[in-house]
């Protein structure tokens, strides 16, 4: 699921720089344009809704307070991830002495085996997915979603990371391995 | 053709999965963001006993002052910097973009001229102390900024 803009609409390289120049109203198009998909990566990294809301919070407040020093070495869309993952981690650090919401990762608004069809079968996988998800390493985990749902090449995940492609590369590697055997075995 | 696994088509799907949510973050975060205004430096101005004396201007306002300003059809703002030394403003950094055929040497005279006017006004005989640095950062076949005239 991407989050393009419509056409018409300012591009990329004039939102940012408006932004920079501390453009609120830039901004705001910036949080509109890729909030979704840093919501999204988010709420999959750490399983918990009300922690993907504070870490997505506090990614973008810090996105706000730096973008005067963003250099367009990346896109804004990796620079975007590469805070949100670490204010991700930031949060998932001071939840670690409590236990893991396993309700979370199950709370889905419906019963899916109750659903009829190919839908229903979708839910099953989805539900299933995060909880093989929810095995993995962070790390792995967030290699694996930035790969597999939101399209990133190895070397951005390796700039989100703060690793090198290489290190990014063999994260994916072992995350998917254990993603498919673990959803190979609840077949 | 290869047959997908478990692994492939539920990621597929989680692919066209939203998470729920994302509206009441965002209107926390607008609530948020609106009161946190970007870093800045109060620096000094002075007016001359007549026109009001000392006072102090944040970096802020001269920042949102030149972003409004400096944009034509011909020239954005790129990027500002502001150099200060305690609560003296010190240098100003414009970069800037401009589209392709404008005479450059000209366009940043001008640039340079008017961000000295606008420090004048707002900061007084402190402007005048001011070093001021345009440069040309970006070129662009068209302007994909609105100039708003």
């Amino acid at each position: 699921m991407r989050d393009g803009h419509a056409p018409g609409s300012p591009s990329e390289p004039a939102v940012i720089r408006a932004a920079r120049l501390g453009d609120p109203a830039a901004f705001a198009t910036l949080v509109e344009r890729h909030g979704p998909a840093m919501h999204r990566f988010a709420v999959r990294l750490l399983g918990n809704h009300a922690d993907a809301a504070d870490a997505v919070q506090e990614a973008f407040i810090s996105a706000w307070k730096a973008l005067p020093e963003f250099r367009a070495d990346s896109s804004v869309r990796t620079w975007l991830f590469s805070i949100t993952a670490r204010r991700a981690a930031d949060v998932a650090r001071r939840r670690r002495e409590q236990p893991v919401d396993t309700a979370a990762i199950s709370d889905r608004p419906a019963d899916p085996t109750q659903e009829p069809g190919a839908e229903g079968q979708n839910s099953v996988l989805v539900i299933e997915l995060r909880q093989a998800l929810a095995t993995l390493p962070w790390e792995q985990r967030a290699a694996w979603l930035l790969r597999e749902i939101d399209g990133l090449s190895y070397a951005e995940i390796g700039q989100v990371l703060a690793v090198p492609t290489s290190t990014a590369r063999g994260l994916l590697a072992r995350g998917r391995r254990t993603v498919a055997d673990a959803m190979e075995a609840w077949r | 053709m290869t047959e997908l696994t478990r692994a492939d088509r539920a990621a597929a799907a989680m692919r066209q999965t939203d998470e729920p949510g994302w509206a009441q973050v965002s209107d926390r975060l607008r609530d948020t963001l609106r009161q946190i205004p970007l870093p800045a430096t109060d620096v000094r101005a002075d007016h001359g006993e007549s026109q009001g004396g000392q006072d102090l201007v944040s970096t802020r306002a001269l920042r949102s002052l030149l972003r409004t300003t400096l944009v034509s059809d011909s020239h954005s703002p790129e990027r500002l910097s502001f150099e200060t030394d305690g609560d003296r403003l010190v240098a100003v950094e414009v970069e800037m973009t401009v589209v392709y055929g404008v005479v450059l040497p000209d366009v940043l005279q001008g640039i340079l001229g008017r961000v000295t006017e606008l420090l004048d006004d707002a900061l007084g005989a402190e402007g005048a102390r001011v070093a001021v640095h345009v440069v040309a950062a970006d070129v662009l076949p068209e302007p994909d900024w609105e100039s708003g005239r």
